[in-house]
């Protein structure tokens, strides 16, 4: 079924518009009312905090749900689909969040598989086009995740998509890898595709796009032009109240003495990971990692946490509150010390998506019965439905399975069943990522209260922002060493360009680095 | 579109009687085709299997078997693991209850002579531990070879399968082989070894192991839903990468499955073995352990809906017996086709799950 309409569409203007789309489930009204519309040439941003029912409205566009009430145009006539096959026809292209692509596979399969044996010279000429860069003979396992991405966007491209929706896009990439994409969005743009990007961050959104719909409690608050919106106005616009920015605490507490976390010449070999690792977080600290993902930072949790499967080669000493966990199993460092843990992937490795919210708590290693063997599934109940209201997760008092809930909602469940155990140690990576800005706040609020209570905190973030706002020390991590470590300077910020330097530059003095044969070498400068 | 909501609805609402009901359906047409009134076919299967106090009776001993067998692959299911192997633990779990109470009875022959109550009660317990010992070590090795080695349980399963037929026929044969008949049979066990049978069925051996197989439902039941073990293997089963990350040992919840599922199938054979002849029969169980896994399935692996699910195959057997003399050109293998048929829809999915961001 090749799709590939290139020679007329290239050229041809394509204009989508969104009408009164109404949709509700059950008794709650996802999107009321919502009207917006893209063209040709033109990038919409939409952003919304988590549950504001962007997802809903991209659903009804792309076809996975029909709307109750109102119509979508594609130039100017009706039109009306009934699944993503029907959007797919009239030109709309969705780039999930969630990659879905089969990893043995290339990228060229892939096209191929969407568009037939032609994809190949058209997807060419358009990688030259957009300043595409990557290996199409390559299978995607070995593509990077900005690669798999810019496969992605190929891909709704040679299905002959002209309306490209982007859902959440730089929320995978590193720091260094956004300014590269949003050039190639732009590109996008000038070729004749409109975009509507979905994102969290004000600040790209107000860089690469020319409007900006906000939405609130599935409305569309407000359309700005890019070009004459403060950056304040949309956050006022997307959070509805007054405020816009919630001052970072300016007094913190020393952070403590104690060394809780402690790892002295630790070595894992080159194998399945690589570490080379120094480091100690005392109580009452935070310790921010910084670094290009896959740099080993996974590797440090696992192995804190006992569950890289065993590997000779194994070297050095881990400790936690003053007891060695090398030779301790997974399950004895669980009860000895109460660590909070964040995962790197939410869903896959700290939810039983098809749990309720009670069940899952129980993945917390806590059981709230008198009895250590026997569940109180009331006791269970009530804490989670306390966690909700606590920490605001939308829909409230919900008992199904959290598969359900938004990725946001799903974050802030998690935060508030591991920090809730008054941990010794946490264990948290991108404890925002894809999370809106208020429920950032909350969140940051509090992993900095838990380290007012004593906990030592080891941070892994590709956020700049978040790492200089909630760190007392950063360690920047290039291929499982700590290249450099910063502390605050005198008026309490952090070298933010000398981290990114590291960060790259790092790369290649730890390629270098690699040649001497010490083997507990490594380790904090 | 509002009927085709409310169909919609209604399987997935039911899906177990949508898939009974489209199973039975087919199985049917099966019949219809091969010249018979489908009406008339379904007359004599329901009466077949619950038409007379014996006929009932019969039904409840071939559920019997089932519901151990079935509980064994529910429970191996909610961990994440598929005992293709109820059949291999069940004879081994058989004959282990008939070697502990022949030996037995051969060292205290006046004890095991007596049906009183207390040694039949000593006796029902010595052949349930032994059973559920015996089938439990196979299942545990399974589990082992899988959680520490790697070894895919499916594979393990089916060679200790074919181990199992040859030990317990080498000991049948060999070992405890009745010298009076010319059956591959035991020698009968002593009394007070023997099932205790409930009346009232006319004479249909149904036995005190088909209330055990109920209480074991229970138990599983209450395992799973109300204690942290049951947690843990439902977590190991459902996302054993967060039960790992959560600091759970999912190795060994796979092996406390295994275990679980191998004495719950090493039980399944007892209320044939005793409640019958008394005697361990080569080639007894016809394929108790293998229609567990239809059972299992159909129950979507809640002890609970197992007891139903096999009472359902169990009437199924029952009932398809009498068509071999009772109709023209169907026999009771209809029996397998209906199975056949509702495994098929129970285990399809009918609708996909659309993703949801």
């Amino acid at each position: 079924m090749p799709l590939l309409k290139n020679e007329h569409t290239e050229t041809s203007k394509v204009r989508i518009e969104l009408r009164d789309l109404t949709k509700s489930f059950g008794s709650v009204t996802a999107n009321d009312s919502v009207s917006f519309h893209v063209g040709s040439g033109e990038i919409l941003g939409l952003v919304g905090e988590n549950g504001a029912g962007k997802s809903t409205c991209m659903n009804m566009l792309f076809g996975h749900i029909e709307p109750d009430r109102g119509t979508i145009l594609v130039n100017g006539s009706e039109v009306r689909f009934r699944s993503p096959r029907d959007a797919i026809e009239a030109g709309i292209g969705m780039v999930h969040q969630h990659f879905l692509l089969a990893l043995s596979l290339t990228g060229l399969e892939h096209l191929e598989l969407v568009a037939g044996r032609g994809a190949k010279a058209y997807a060419v000429k358009a990688m030259r086009d957009l300043g595409f860069e990557f290996d199409l003979a390559a299978r995607v396992e070995d593509l990077s995740v900005g690669q798999q991405q810019q496969l992605e966007i190929l891909k709704v491209i040679c299905q002959g998509a002209r309306v490209i929706i982007l859902d959440e896009p730089t929320a995978v990439l590193t720091p260094v890898e956004v300014e590269p994409f949003l050039e190639r969005l732009r590109r996008l743009s000038e070729s004749g595709h409109a975009v509507i990007l979905i994102s969290h961050k004000l600040d790209e959104v107000l860089r690469v796009c020319d409007r900006i719909a906000v939405m609130r409690s599935g409305r569309v608050t407000g359309t700005f032009d890019a070009a004459s919106v403060s950056p304040e106005e949309l956050a006022g616009s997307m959070i509805g109240e007054g405020i816009t920015r919630v001052k970072a605490k300016t007094s913190r507490m020393e952070p403590g003495t104690i060394p809780v976390l402690k790892m002295t010449d630790y070595h894992l070999p080159a194998g399945r990971g690589a570490l080379d690792v120094s480091l100690a977080v005392n109580d009452r600290e935070i310790v921010g990692i910084a670094g290009v993902e896959g740099n080993g930072q996974e590797w440090l949790f696992k192995v804190i946490l006992r569950i890289a499967p065993r590997q000779r080669g194994e070297s050095g000493s881990i400790s936690v509150a003053g007891r060695e966990l090398t030779q301790l199993s997974a399950q004895k460092i669980r009860r000895a010390v109460r660590i909070a843990l964040l995962p790197f992937d939410r869903r896959s490795e700290g939810l039983l998506l098809d749990g309720d919210p009670a069940t899952n708590l129980l993945l917390s290693g806590v059981n709230p019965s008198s009895s250590r063997r026997v569940l109180a599934w009331g006791l269970l109940r009530s804490r989670a439905l306390a966690f909700f209201s606590k920490y605001d997760i939308q829909p409230p008092r919900w008992t199904g399975p959290v598969r359900l809930l938004s990725g946001g909602n799903q974050q802030k469940f998690l935060v508030a069943r591991e920090m809730e155990q008054e941990p010794a140690l946490v264990l948290a990576a991108h404890p925002t990522r894809g999370v809106d800005f208020r429920s950032s706040q909350a969140i940051h609020e509090t992993i900095l209260s838990a380290r007012g209570r004593g906990a030592a905190v080891l941070l892994v973030s590709s956020d700049m922002d978040e790492l200089c706002k909630l760190s007392d020390r950063i360690m920047v991590m290039v291929r499982g060493k700590i290249a450099r470590e910063f502390k605050r300077d005198r008026d309490g910020g952090f070298d933010v360009a000398g981290i990114g330097t590291s960060m790259v530059s790092g790369a290649q003095s730890g390629s270098a680095g690699e040649a001497p044969t010490g083997v507990t070498g490594g380790g904090a400068s | 579109m509002s009927r085709g909501l409310l169909l919609k609805s209604f399987i997935f609402r039911w899906p177990w009687l949508t898939a009974i009901v489209t199973g039975f359906f087919f199985g049917l047409i099966a019949a219809a085709l091969a010249g018979e009134n489908p009406f008339h076919v379904m007359r004599i299967m329901v009466m077949a299997a619950v038409g007379t106090p014996y006929d009932l009776g019969m039904t409840l001993v071939y559920t019997t078997p089932l519901i151990f067998s079935g509980l064994s692959v529910a429970v191996a299911y909610r961990a994440g693991l598929f005992n293709i192997g109820a059949e291999g633990q069940l004879v081994l779990g058989g004959m282990a209850a008939t070697a502990v109470a022949l030996r037995f009875g051969a060292q205290f022959p006046q004890f095991a002579s007596s049906s009183s109550f207390a040694p039949m009660a000593i006796g029902m317990m010595l052949c349930g531990v032994a059973a559920a010992f015996i089938g439990g070590l196979t299942g545990l090795i399974i589990g082992y070879l899988r959680a520490r080695r790697g070894s895919h349980e499916v594979v393990t399963s089916i060679m200790v399968n074919f181990l199992a037929t040859a030990i317990t026929s080498w000991l049948v044969l060999e070992k405890f082989h009745s010298v009076d008949t010319q059956n591959p049979e035991t020698r009968p066990v002593a009394a007070a070894f023997k099932a205790l049978a409930f009346g009232g069925f006319d004479g249909a051996p149904v036995t005190i192991w088909f209330v055990a197989g109920i209480v074991s439902a229970l138990i599983v039941a209450i395992v799973f839903d109300r204690t942290l073990l049951g947690f843990h293997l439902r977590a190991t089963g459902e996302n054993s990468v967060a039960a790992t990350f959560s600091g759970i040992d999912t190795g060994r919840q796979m092996m406390i499955a295994m275990a679980l599922a191998g004495g719950l199938a090493g039980l399944a054979g007892l209320g044939d073995i005793l409640g019958g002849s008394g005697r361990y029969r080569i080639g007894f169980s016809s394929d108790y352990g293998f229609t567990g896994i239809a059972v299992a399935l159909l129950a979507g692996g809640q002890p609970l809906a197992v007891i139903a699910s096999a009472f359902l195959f169990g009437a199924l057997h029952k009932g398809a017996l009498d068509l071999d003399f009772e109709t023209d050109h169907v026999t009771r293998d209809l029996a397998m086709i209906i199975q056949g048929c509702v495994i098929l829809f129970a285990s399809a999915r009918w609708f996909h799950r659309k993703k949801s961001s």
